[in-house]
Parts: structure tokens; sequence; C-alpha cells
């Protein structure tokens, strides 16, 4: 699902912010990625959901060469990715289920289904009376669950969340891995990135641990 | 394609809110040069058409003639005419119509007896076979020593070159106002792909590809471009109404014959779904070319 082989990457002429990344995931694999403030999880991160371009090495999504990727393929391969931002990146302008219909949209499903799906899935992460609002009057936690929600709309093949508990109390970040977790099962591949060594402890999942842009910790699917 | 939905905020950014506006000042200009080109050469070339096909004879006046030799000397230049291979008919233009022909200048009821005018005979050419203009000329010449034959050549090929020069007047300046147009369309289009920069990034890394977001800026531009296009199209349809009013309203004597008709108004209902066209294509053509700079 996906490989990383001393992934090394910088922004412009900076200095790395990983280093030698090298890890595995098989297809349904739970991983969770930790390390303090400033360690490259969002770096990493953005790797995978192909915002950024690695300096060095090799990575590899759904068993393609990302870097030998055209540009019109890359659409088709995002698709089965969701990603929940760090800081949310839910469209001011649109309602909360316009923002989680996006995803939809841009894959050209037919309105009807995308009203079914959007409204059930909204409701479900308790935000049925806030379709028509807009982010900007939603709280914290509230435009949290949003972002969630429009990442799994879609049931991607592979969900990568960025610090997706950093705004909800701990019941809620309970729920909303239960959430993660559910989709798992299904066959999701799953990466979390957070700094709440709490509620990993809560999980029996790997971690893959990241210092200084480097992996400390490598998980039980690392080893190439 | 005028009601899909749009996921960008497009219709809230300042520097499209001007577009619209812009665009019907252009539509209306375009248009307004393309109905006098198409008036104009509606006009000159209905000119042209009368005098093709026809040349005209001048008999030089000698003084102190009689009617009757008048008479004699303009009959034995029809008889030659007549004979001619190539004309179909010759008949003297009666005094009377040309004092009609010169009252614009002269005034109504000024007598033209007496002013040296030559007499003059209309000739109708057939369609084959064609005149030998030289030994026409030659031989009238025997007949009558001064007289003229006037193949309106000289005229025509004004008229022709007025024409094209009209055409070429109008289709330069159309050329420059659609250029206008486009430049128009792309800074707004890039103003629209800078301020929603991040929606673009956003919409992109959830799988958006650059023809979904082509779409709609171009879906946008189309509505701008519709309005403008239609305000336009109103504030020509008005103009038009008043100048052709007004044109009704002159001697037909001193106009020439300016008319708009039905095959006019469909060339100019052109112009505006042109300019739609164009706006579209310039969104989508600057969308896709800024998208490959963005990633």
């Amino acid at each position: 699902m996906i490989r990383f082989e001393n992934v090394g990457m910088r922004y412009g002429a900076g200095p790395e912010v990983l280093s030698d990344i090298s890890f595995n995931l098989e297809p349904g694999a739970f991983r969770f990625v930790t390390g303090p403030s400033g360690a490259g999880k969002s770096s990493m991160l953005k790797l995978m959901y192909l915002a950024e371009k690695p300096s060095r090495g090799l990575i590899q999504l759904f068993d393609r060469d990302v870097s030998g990727l055209r540009r019109n393929e890359m659409p088709a391969l995002r698709r089965q990715i969701g990603v929940v931002f760090q800081e949310f990146r839910l469209l001011d302008h649109l309602s909360a289920f316009d923002n989680v219909a996006l995803p939809l949209r841009v894959a050209g499903m037919p309105e009807d289904v995308i009203a079914k799906h959007v409204t059930e899935l909204l409701s479900w992460v308790g935000l049925a009376g806030q379709l028509d609002a807009r982010p900007v009057t939603l709280s914290g936690g509230q435009q949290q669950r949003v972002a969630i929600a429009r990442a799994v709309i879609a049931r991607p093949q592979l969900l990568l969340a960025d610090e997706p508990t950093g705004n909800v109390d701990d019941a809620i970040a309970v729920r909303l891995l239960y959430l993660f977790e559910e989709l798992n099962k299904v066959g999701t591949t799953i990466v979390i990135a957070t700094h709440n060594e709490g509620l990993v402890s809560h999980f029996d999942y790997p971690v893959l641990h990241l210092e200084d842009g480097i992996l400390t910790t490598p998980s039980r699917d690392a080893g190439i | 394609m005028f009601s899909g939905r749009l996921d960008l905020p497009l219709s809230s950014d300042p520097a499209t809110r001007l577009l619209p506006w812009i665009i019907s000042v252009m539509v209306f200009l375009a248009m307004l040069m393309l109905a006098g080109a198409l008036v104009l050469t509606g006009a000159t070339s209905s000119w042209e058409k009368g005098l093709s096909g026809r040349y005209t004879v001048q008999i030089p006046p000698i003084e102190g003639e009689s009617t009757v030799e008048v008479d004699q000397r303009i009959d034995r230049a029809i008889k030659i005419l007549e004979r001619t291979p190539g004309v179909s008919a010759a008949k003297q233009v009666p005094p009377a119509e040309v004092a009609i022909s010169l009252e614009p200048w002269l005034g109504a009821g000024t007598s033209v007896v007496d002013l040296p005018l030559p007499h003059l005979i209309d000739v109708s050419l057939a369609d084959k076979p064609a005149v030998n203009l030289g030994q026409l000329r030659e031989q009238l010449r025997l007949a009558e020593k001064d007289s003229v034959v006037d193949d309106h050549g000289a005229w025509r090929r004004q008229i022709k070159d007025l024409i094209f020069s009209l055409q070429a007047l109008a289709a330069g300046i159309i050329l420059l106002i659609a250029g206008c147009a486009v430049s128009a369309v792309v800074f707004a289009t890039r103003s629209g792909i800078a301020v929603h920069h991040d929606v673009l990034i956003v919409l992109h890394l959830i799988g958006a590809t650059d023809n979904y977001i082509a779409r709609q800026f171009q879906r946008h531009a189309l509505r701008l471009a519709f309005k403008g296009g239609v305000v336009g199209a109103l504030l020509v349809g008005a103009t038009l109404a008043i100048f052709f009013k007004g044109v009704a309203e002159l001697d037909p004597m001193l106009m020439p014959d300016l008319r708009f008709t039905l095959w006019n108004w469909l060339i100019l209902s052109v112009v505006p779904v042109a300019v739609c066209v164009i706006a579209m294509r310039t969104a989508r053509a600057t969308v896709l070319r800024e998208l490959r700079r963005i990633q």
C-alpha cells in the first residue's frame, strides 16, 4: 500500500525535515505517527497524500512509484486517499453538507446518492442539525468532524489524518477513532499523525515515531 | 452550463464584478462597428449594383442648335448603340429626369433648360456578349465628335475599394475589441486563481482534475459574458432603432439606401454569442495553463 525507501525531504533550499525514512505498510494496516511538534509528522503525511515531492528516495503508493506519476494520473490516485488536514482546510463559502459532498461531486456521483450518503454520515458524527451551517459558524470540534466526514465520505482505500482529534475532548476523540477503526475493519488503511500519546496508548496499534525527521521507532511493518 | 453549481466562490471576486460591464461595453462597440459596416456595405453594394451593367453616353450640347437637330444627333447615337453587340437597350434620359436629379443641389423649380448640360443616353447591357468598349467609343466619336461613353468603371472601383476598406476597418476594430475582451477575461481568471489558491489546492488534494476546476471557471465566465452580451446587445438594438428612426425622417434623395436586413440582424447576433464562446474558451485555457504552474 505505502512504501518509503530512504526518503528525504526538504522545503526549498532548507535543511532536510525528513531523513532516510523507510517503512512499508500493507493494505489494511493501522498506524499512528507520533513525535513532538516539528518532528516531521505532517511532512510525512504530505508526501503520502501527494502534496509534496521527496527530495530523494523512493515512495510507492498503491504499488506505483509516485515520482513517475504523470499530472493527469494524480487525481485518480488522490481519490483513493482521504485526508483530514491538521487545519481542516474546509471551504468557508460552502455549507457543512457541501464540504462533505465535495469528494463525491469531484468523482461525478449523482446528487441523490450524494445527498443520502452525506446526510447519513453527518448525522453519524453528530452534525445532523448543522447540514447548512458554514464552517465559520461551527466550533473547532464541529469543524474537525466535518473535515473527518469529508475525508471518509468517498470510502478511500487509504485514510491519512493529521492531528484529527486536536480540537475535541477525549470522549469525542475516542469516538472518532472508533470510526477510523470501523473503516479499518472494512479494509481501509489508516495512518494517523498525533502528538497525543494518551490517545495512542488507548489503542493497540503500531507506531511510527519521528524525532527530528528521523524514524526512531520503526513499527513491526518496517524492515525494508 | 448556466445552472451548474460552483465549488469556488467566484461570484464574490472583486475582479470579476466589473467584467459583465466591461464585456457589455465591448459587445456594444463591436456590434455597433459591425452594424455600421453592414449598413454601409449594403448601401454601397446596392449603389455599385445599380451602376454595373449600364453605360451612360454623354452628347455635349452645341450652342444655337435647334430641338430637331438635338433629337437627330441623339437618334443617331441611339441607333449606333442598338446595333452594338452586347447592348440590350439604349434610351435618352428625359431632361425632366435630369432636372429632378439635380434638384437637391440646384433647388426645386430651377430651370435647367438654359444650362449647358450634356444630353444623356442610358445604356443597358446584356449579360453576353461583352461590349467592345473601344470600338463603341470609336464609332460614337465618328458620329458625334465629343461624345463620351462612361462605363462607371472608376466610380465602381472606388466604391469597391471603399467597401473593402470599411470591411477591413470593421474587422480590425472588432479584432481589437475581441483582444481587449480576452485580456479582461484572462485578468479576471488569473485574479480568481490567485484569490482562491488555497481552495484550488484542496480541490486538487481531494482528487479534482484540472478539467473539473477549469469547468467551474469557464461556467462562471460564461455567466458573466452572457450578462454583458445581453446588456450590450440591448444597447445596440436601442441605438440602431434611434438611428433608423432618424434616417427615416431624412430626405431619401439625399441619403444612400440605408437599411438593416434580417440577414444583417443574424450576423449581428453572432457577436454576443461569439463573446460568450471566447470568454469560456479563454477562461478554460487560462485556468489550465495556470494550474500547471501551481503544481
